[in-house]
């Protein structure tokens, strides 16, 4: 069997004195969407930033098709193919929609304007709004934003999104999951972290549960879906 | 009358975007590495220095314009490398003891090498003698300082506004994490913004050197009145510094017509003024660059 596209083995994270995850593995094959559910404070944004090395792990190994990227900085994560869109999205609101993918091409490779123009055939909301400063857009637009930069710049394989509903009306919320259904049928691995279960169970093709730093589930999303009692005891969904 | 008002209004707006090379780097620095320079005014002094030891040596007015600020640039690169760099992301105390003591150093071992009496930088033969702008007689020299550094700081703001290098630079004093998650090495930035600093500094150097005297005190001079400017212009904000620079020098020159003594008390009159109504500064905190 090959190489997953990303595998977890054992990792613990600590955040300064507090030991926020123990022991955990999972991993990512090429071309799934997994999703990382849990409670509030369970670890799952902790997960994602030790993949991307924000907040490096103590122990254990992050691997990368085989290759061990522990250790390595965030900007070199990035450059095997890892994409992180954080929690709140954190686009850059006094710069343009047009600066913010400016900066994110420019760590990719040649002549990124080809790339430019796909991204603004795929998201026409932002190229009516090239010059709008992104700090004024809505909650789903900045969304749509975070997206395409995390999609410009170097190839992206693994896309780590954060909370993508947070914050957002349903309507939204069910435009964002299109998108990254499509997006995945483009080729894309998701490794999706969502507090919003129905929505991330909808769209995964397995999940993991998560409490206090521990994987404590793992199944096909679907059957997580009709786990009433897992869904209830992990995630209080009723 | 009219001719010492025009005299002020030019001796303001040149001493002001001196002033402006000077707190631009400052200003720029602690916006992105969130490091406040005490070393700022002691690359400056050094590039004074380098600038009247490279012109005797080299007899050559130009080569320290050239050479000089390269100097201190390199100067600039060893102290972000090897000392701020290990102190990101502690207590920012530490930056501030490290490059006050560097403010120290950097003065002590000048006064070691070069003694305590002032030095001189000769000004070109091209650039001596006044030029008759109807109702003044201006010093070439001063149009050429005011020239220069009106054309560097206005390259510096349209690298900000438009290159990709300013895009990365106001996107990091937002949000560094952010920056390097999207592929980005935040740590050559963090040097070459040091370095630009470093640069500009010691060209500034080198420019007021030839027009006043080159000495061990300067640099300490020249902080506070950069630390002014850019608790005015707002920390952080690269066109807050340069606009507050501008303010700076026409209220200096104008304050020395009409009460040479007291300009020092505008200076920090007017500081208190700003803080009081915009605690954040005239380009406020939230503006990055």
């Amino acid at each position: 069997m090959s190489d997953p596209l990303l595998s977890v083995d054992g990792i613990n994270t600590h955040y300064g004195e507090s030991h926020i995850l123990f022991d955990l593995s999972l991993s990512v094959g090429e071309g799934e969407i997994i999703a990382l559910v849990g409670r509030n404070g369970a670890g799952k944004t902790t997960t994602l930033r030790s993949v991307m090395g924000l907040t490096p792990p103590t122990s254990g190994t992050v691997e990368i098709r085989g290759e061990a990227i522990d250790g390595l900085d965030p900007n070199q994560i990035r450059k095997r193919g890892i994409s992180w869109i954080p929690e709140e999205r954190r686009v850059f609101g006094s710069l343009t929609v047009e600066e913010n993918l400016r900066l994110a091409a420019h760590s990719g490779e040649g002549d990124q304007s080809a790339q430019f123009e796909e991204v603004y055939d795929q998201f026409p909301r932002l190229d009516e709004r090239r010059n709008q400063q992104a700090g004024t857009m809505s909650g789903g637009e900045q969304q749509m934003l975070a997206i395409a930069r995390a999609l410009l710049g170097p190839e992206t394989d693994l896309l780590l999104l954060d909370e993508p509903s947070e914050g957002l009306a349903p309507q939204i919320v069910d435009d964002v999951a299109d998108i990254v259904r499509d997006l995945n049928e483009r080729g894309v691995t998701v490794l999706l972290v969502e507090q919003n279960a129905e929505m991330a169970l909808g769209l995964a093709d397995r999940a993991y549960v998560l409490e206090t730093g521990r994987i404590v589930h793992e199944s096909p999303a679907s059957e997580l879906l009709e786990d009433r009692e897992t869904m209830e005891s992990y995630l209080g969904v009723k | 009358m009219i001719e010492s008002i025009v005299r002020a209004t030019l001796l303001g707006v040149q001493s002001g975007m001196i002033l402006a090379l000077i707190a631009a780097g400052l200003t720029l620095i602690f916006g992105m590495l969130d490091v406040i320079n005490f070393a700022h005014g002691a690359l400056y002094m050094l590039g004074a220095y380098f600038g009247s030891v490279i012109a005797v040596e080299l007899g050559s007015f130009w080569l320290a314009l050239l050479l000089a600020p390269l100097l201190v640039g390199v100067v600039g690169i060893a102290i972000e490398v090897f000392s701020l760099r290990p102190l990101y992301g502690r207590n920012p105390l530490y930056h501030i003891l490290l490059t006050f003591g560097f403010a120290i150093m950097i003065q002590g071992a000048v006064v070691q090498i070069w003694g305590g009496q002032a030095r001189q930088i000769a000004q070109p033969a091209l650039l001596t003698g006044t030029l008759s702008l109807g109702v003044v007689d201006y010093p070439v020299y001063r149009l050429f300082v005011l020239a220069i550094s009106t054309a560097l700081i206005g390259g510096v703001w349209l690298a900000i506004d438009r290159s990709n290098l300013g895009i990365i630079m106001r996107a990091s004093a937002h949000d560094t994490e952010m920056v390097d998650a999207l592929g980005i090495d935040v740590s050559k930035v963090f040097t070459g913004v040091f370095v630009l600093g470093a640069v500009l500094a010691g060209l500034a150097g080198v420019l007021l050197g030839a027009s006043r005297s080159v000495n061990p005190g300067m640099g300490m001079g020249i902080i506070i009145e950069a630390f002014v400017i850019v608790v005015i212009g707002g920390l952080g904000s690269f066109r807050g510094a340069v606009f507050s620079a501008l303010l700076i020098g026409l209220v200096t020159s104008y304050g020395a017509l009409i009460a040479p003594t007291l300009t020092d008390l505008a200076l920090f009159g007017l500081m208190a003024i700003v803080l009081m109504v915009k605690p954040n500064g005239l380009f406020g905190a939230t503006e990055a660059a």
